[in-house]
């Protein structure tokens, strides 16, 4: 009965993984009509899947605050946002007054002001990696990064020159050695995403519990 | 804008925002509560929200109301997704978790089969045609310069064929040695782990760049509270 | 006491022990214990299992014993076949003597003891006494012919005889007595092949009794006792080697060479052994005297009595190996008289006497183990049936009687050579390729000391040279550790020994060093971003429009917008997350307001579940600071959230309808609303996609750009993803049309339309923070690296 099932789904990803990539290169009606189609399912069970994660996320702290363990509070807190957020929500709609009020200011400050304790972090960040790692590398990393940032904008309103501009330094190196090196690693990027697929496609590795 | 002259929904919105920016804040000086509570608030409103859009985006129109106002064949075509969601619900049960992965498989299967198609024709194709691209005269903007253009392209291919080359990690072993890259693509590398640095740098740069504009809203927005407050 | 050393380990043991106590091996042979008949019988019945036949075979009559064994019972003296006393770990008489290397140590008295047995062997022999061989030892030189005046081996000669006088010497020490040994297993054997083939004619006198042979035996041991000195050098000499020895006879004292009656030590100048010589008629009359060869005196004696009935049958007597002498004892039984029984004696019957079959003649005093000898050539030829014998051996023997009968008249001492035969010539070594005088290692003249072949020179030792040369390594019990093992033995013996004790944590510091970095650090930056707040300056100079700004300008400028027809509706996806907001709002802004002034229908959507939010957020914020009136309906539609990542943007791109048939609100902007005519992404006039996420982005390009129809696609990202973005804008063919890159993309755009928006709200604080930013960055790092560098250059400096 294992087998089955472990069989059943591999010759679900085979055959679907085929007709949808199959779609890129035939452009056949309908070959494009049932790849639409199986691509709207697609949509469907990933909204599913969402819901599946927002359930699990309930379980969870559901349990945590019910064992009244250390941190159960917080679950709790959790847990009444949810539901609050929930059923303001789904009654009013997710465009409404309410729903965005809570999500513009609750959702976006806490986020934003999570960015923003970022740029204390980072400094400390740079300031320590100069300390613990100073070979070659780390030097090249952290001189791009501070040429780049004096390039950004002027300091102070005082523009670098030969620093600062479109024809300054820094979209140079934003414009040539930048675009080398992310170009090779999208197109290393992109050949692991082929290799993975490929052996997904054919059913050597089967990461859907198969 | 006076916090006076705020209307009371406004004012204890604008309140409840300028708390939480406050109790993010707080985690700089080290972790503590107020910083936890603000987050496990963010974490459920926003799961909250994400579960309301996707509902009102996509299960309801797409699955639930052909299946209760549709045709017999809307209600058809609705029925092999319905299905597939019943199984993909039932992961949520750990005994009943193994019934959901036919439709973890067809997830699987789509996504992989889209990601693939898209790095084939959506990536590798135009990213080799460009770099190839990179000393053909024809492709030089107006009013540029060719021997720029040509030392320009010329960088920006070594620097991609010597990234590739880094990513490399073929060796023979050899007989009493370990392991080891040729020498040539050793050094090849090293000049490849050159141009990595540099847009590892620039990517950091950027990162820094966003924190600071996102630590300069969030001021902004405090002091215009604060300074509504004063006025 | 002195310790032996075992021959198998080459350890020294005790001397009392029997077997080694480190590999159990025997140390000294195994040998029959005087007089204890019955342990004997049980020795020689474990060493020789019980052979169903032997019941009939003790009631054998006499006649069932062969004539050969006949022949060889001498008569029944006993005292022939005493075997003296031997002295304390002498060696046996056969075993070359420790300082002159003969072979031959025989006392005199012992010769006579075995006249008479010896005598039964050459009944059938001529009366002519051979010269008695002799050995100086124990090389053999195949080539050499036999020197001149050297005749054939005494030994062999005596064995062809029949002389009734030849006696026996048995050395004194060591000897075994016979008496209690029993019928070897193998004898039988012999013996009932023989009764099954025994020639009619066999004379009764010599099948011997086993009985009368083990008295006979006994006998035979008693006379060898009477010559303890003879029997002891010459007891345990093998058959094959005893007619390589002579002993001396009082009887025939012609026979014996002079140095050997004398006493005096044999000529260097050795004659050949008697195995190798060739015998020829002449060579075997000339065989070396007794005096030349080291015989062993209970063997001369022998060789003695048969000088008469020497033979020709056997002209390949140097080489034939003793044991096919018995054939000629065989013969000599058929031609002359048979040997008186019981008169077997010599060391190598006394395995005979120890079974019973011979008597012994006397027991020594002191009943010490006597060695036996661990062949003979008797016991070779026990079963050896005239009949069964090969052609060629019958044919030696004929030879060797005419060879006995030609030496037996001679008596000079000097041996000539003897003419070889047709057949023993082509035998021969070829003279060039053999080596003429064997190259004898003076080393290996060593006499063994211990083991069944002690007192044999020029053998292979028991223990290699290695173990008698070098001491066998010791090696330590004790493990060799270095420092370095014993180091991290410490380490790992402290890590276990720690593991239950529990360590106080430590206090945990209200303000740590790292909190106050992280709060100046805030501090400055707060004051850095306040000032231009406090100030309400705006004097930093927006940045000027970079190439990618420019190109997103031009394709904005270049949309041809119709409300009514809806022509230029733009597909405007955002995809942000609410974290980088800040950013994303005031990038974006002045792109949008650029839209909206254009008024182009706008229709949101995005990959996100936050995305619809924060789209609606971005057209209310550009509202506020542009003073527009986007409402939605009417001038955007938010289709939603489209879920699934790249598979739900292959759909979307595909099918937009099919995906997102409805608005977020409910509505049909399909078909009646804002986006009727609209069925696929080209018709959408512009696509703009707002993405913090590299990985969003390249979605977007992989998925939904080919969907465009050559519609132009730009791109709003953050400062972060730029690097991985901008290959799509800088390469040829673009994917991207046009970018715009974090705050300074955003400003420059501003800056481009001469607007003012949220970018140049924030320009001023953000050049101020970045600047405190980098001035922090550059000092912290150059005061922390600063040591590692002088400390580094400290130690080049060192090194150099």
């Amino acid at each position: 009965m294992m087998r089955g099932k472990t069989l059943i789904s591999a010759i679900i990803v085979i055959v679907l993984g085929f007709v949808v990539l199959a779609g890129y290169f035939w452009p056949l009606p309908v070959l494009v009509s049932l790849r639409d189609l199986l691509l709207k399912w697609a949509v469907l069970l990933a909204a599913v899947a969402l819901l599946v994660g927002v359930v699990n996320l309930f379980t969870v702290h559901w349990g945590k605050a019910s064992s009244g363990a250390k941190g159960s509070i917080y679950s709790i807190v959790l847990i009444f946002s949810l539901v609050i957020t929930l059923i303001i929500a789904l009654y009013f709609g997710p465009l409404s007054t309410w729903s965005l009020w809570i999500y513009n200011y609750i959702q976006v400050p806490v986020e934003t002001s999570l960015m923003a304790v970022l740029a204390v972090i980072l400094v400390v960040a740079v300031v320590r990696m100069a300390r613990q790692r100073p070979n070659l590398f780390s030097v090249v990393f952290i001189a791009t990064g501070v040429l780049m940032l004096l390039g950004s904008a002027p300091l102070m309103g005082i523009e670098i020159p030969g620093l600062y501009g479109p024809e300054g330094l820094r979209s140079l190196l934003a414009q040539i050695p930048a675009v080398a090196g992310a170009r090779g690693i999208l197109l290393g990027v992109a050949l692991g995403v082929i290799a993975t697929g490929v052996r997904v496609l054919i059913g050597s590795d089967r990461p859907y519990g198969g | 804008m006076s916090v006076a002259s705020l209307a009371l929904p406004d004012l204890i919105r604008t309140f409840v925002g300028f708390i939480l920016t406050l109790a993010v804040f707080t985690y700089i000086l080290g972790d503590n509560a107020l910083f936890r509570l603000s987050i496990h608030i963010f974490i459920g409103a926003a799961a909250g929200y994400a579960a309301v859009t996707a509902i009102n985006s996509v299960i309801w129109p797409q699955l639930l109301l052909p299946l209760i106002t549709g045709t017999t064949t809307d209600r058809l075509f609705a029925l092999v997704p319905l299905v597939l969601s019943v199984s993909l619900l039932l992961k949520i049960s750990p005994t009943l978790a193994r019934l959901g992965n036919p439709a973890v498989a067809y997830l699987v299967g789509v996504g992989v089969a889209a990601g693939v198609g898209g790095a084939v024709m959506g990536t590798i194709f135009p990213q080799v045609a460009a770099s190839a691209n990179l000393l053909d005269l024809s492709t030089i903007q107006p009013g540029e310069d060719w021997i720029w253009a040509i030392l320009k392209g010329s960088i920006i291919l070594v620097g991609t064929v010597t990234t590739l080359i880094y990513f490399h990690y073929g060796a023979r072993p050899k007989l009493n040695q370990p392991a080891q890259r040729p020498a040539w693509i050793t050094w090849l590398a090293w000049i490849g782990q050159v141009f990595i640095a540099i847009t590892l740098g620039t990517i950091f740069a950027g990162v820094y760049s966003a924190a600071l504009t996102a630590f300069v809203e969030r001021l902004h927005f405090m002091s215009s509270i604060i300074l509504g407050i004063f006025q | 006491m002195t310790d032996v050393r075992c021959p198998m380990c080459g350890k020294l043991n005790s001397d009392d022990l029997e077997v080694c106590q480190y590999c159990q091996a025997r140390l000294k042979p195994l040998i029959a214990p005087p007089d204890d008949e019955a342990t004997t019988r049980e020795l020689s019945s474990a060493m020789y299992p019980a052979d169903p036949r032997e019941s009939e075979k003790e009631a054998e009559p006499e006649s069932a014993i062969p004539d050969w064994l006949q022949s060889l019972r001498p008569d029944r003296d006993e005292e022939e076949y005493a075997i003296p006393p031997s002295a304390e770990e002498e060696p046996p008489a056969w075993t070359p003597h420790p300082d002159t290397g003969s072979l031959k140590q025989k006392p005199a008295d012992a010769e006579s003891d075995y006249r008479d047995w010896l005598s039964s062997l050459r009944a059938d022999d001529e009366s002519e006494a051979v010269p008695e061989a002799r050995l100086e030892d124990t090389s053999i030189d195949w080539s050499t012919p036999e020197p001149e005046g050297e005749e054939a081996p005494g030994w062999l000669s005596d064995l062809r005889s029949t002389s009734e006088e030849t006696s026996l010497e048995i050395p004194a020490a060591e000897t075994a007595p016979l008496s209690s040994l029993e019928n070897p297993d193998w004898l039988r054997q012999l013996r009932e092949r023989q009764m099954g083939e025994t020639e009619p004619a066999q004379d009764e006198e010599a099948q011997p009794d086993l009985a009368e042979l083990s008295s006979e035996i006994d006998t035979g041991s008693e006379a060898f006792s009477e010559e303890p000195a003879e029997q002891a050098e010459e007891e345990e000499i093998p058959d094959w080697l005893s007619g390589l020895v002579d002993s001396p006879s009082d009887d025939h004292p012609d026979d014996l060479p002079d140095w050997l009656v004398s006493g005096s030590p044999p000529p260097t100048e050795s004659a050949t052994p008697a195995l190798i010589e060739e015998p020829s008629e002449e060579g075997l009359t000339s065989l070396p005297s007794e005096a030349e060869m080291q015989i062993p005196d209970w063997l001369s004696g022998i060789m003695n009595s048969q000088t008469q009935a020497a033979t020709d049958e056997l002209p390949l007597e140097e080489e034939i190996p003793g044991w096919l002498t018995g054939k000629e004892k065989l013969a000599v039984q058929k031609q002359g008289p048979a040997e008186p029984e019981g008169e077997v004696t010599g060391a190598e019957f006394e395995w005979l006497e120890a079974q019973g079959l011979i008597a012994p003649e006397k027991k020594p005093a002191d009943s010490q183990p006597k060695v036996v000898a661990p062949f003979t050539m008797e016991e070779e030829t026990a079963g050896l049936d005239t009949d069964e014998l090969p052609d060629w051996l019958k044919e030696a023997g004929a030879q060797e009687a005419q060879l006995e009968s030609v030496n037996a008249s001679e008596e000079d001492a000097s041996l000539t050579p003897a003419a070889l035969p047709a057949w023993l010539e082509a035998m021969r070594p070829v003279e060039a390729a053999a080596p003429g005088v064997p190259r004898v290692d003076e080393s290996e003249r060593s006499i063994e000391s211990s083991g069944p072949l002690a007192g044999l020179r020029g053998i292979l030792r028991a223990e290699p040279d290695i173990a008698r040369q070098k001491k066998p390594p010791a090696y330590t019990i004790k493990l060799q550790v270095s420092e370095s093992h014993q180091a991290h033995a410490a380490i790992l013996e402290k890590l276990i020994n720690s593991e239950g004790v529990v360590t106080p944590v430590p206090a945990r510091a209200v303000v740590s060093r790292q909190m106050l970095w992280r709060a100046a650090i805030l501090v400055i930056l707060l004051l850095a971003a306040a000032w231009p707040l406090y100030s309400g300056s705006q004097g930093v100079a927006l940045p000027q429009l970079p190439n990618e700004v420019f190109s997103a300008r031009a394709v904005i400028d270049g949309l041809l917008v119709d409300e009514t027809s809806n022509q230029g509706a733009v597909l405007l996806a955002v995809d942000y997350e609410p974290g980088f907001a800040g950013e994303m709002d005031a990038a974006s802004a002045a792109l949008l307001d650029h839209l909206m002034i254009k008024g182009t229908h706008l229709a949101l959507v995005s990959t996100t579940p936050s995305g619809p939010a924060l789209a609606e957020r971005l057209v209310s914020i550009v509202n506020q600071h542009s003073n527009h009136q986007y409402s939605r309906s009417n001038q955007y539609v938010n289709l939603g959230f489209v879920p699934g990542g790249a598979a739900g943007l292959l759909g979307f791109a595909q099918s937009p309808q099919r995906v997102l048939p409805y608005t977020l609100d409910g509505s049909d902007a399909w078909n009646d609303g804002l986006l009727a005519g609209i069925t696929n992404l080209s018709d959408f006039s512009l696509a703009i996609v707002i993405t913090e996420n590299p990985d969003t982005a390249r979605a977007w390009i992989e998925q939904a750009q080919p969907a465009l129809g050559g519609k132009p696609l730009l791109l709003v990202v953050s400062a972060q993803a730029e690097p991985l973005v901008r290959p799509y804008f800088e390469g040829y063919p673009q994917q991207v049309q046009g970018m715009l890159v974090g705050l300074a993309g955003g400003a420059a755009y501003e800056n481009s339309m001469q607007r003012s928006s949220l970018a140049r709200q924030y320009w001023d604080s953000y050049s101020f923070t970045l600047a405190a930013a980098i001035l922090i960055i550059v000092i912290a790092s150059a005061l922390n690296a600063l040591p590692l560098i002088l400390s580094r250059g400290k130690k080049v400096k060192g090194e150099a």
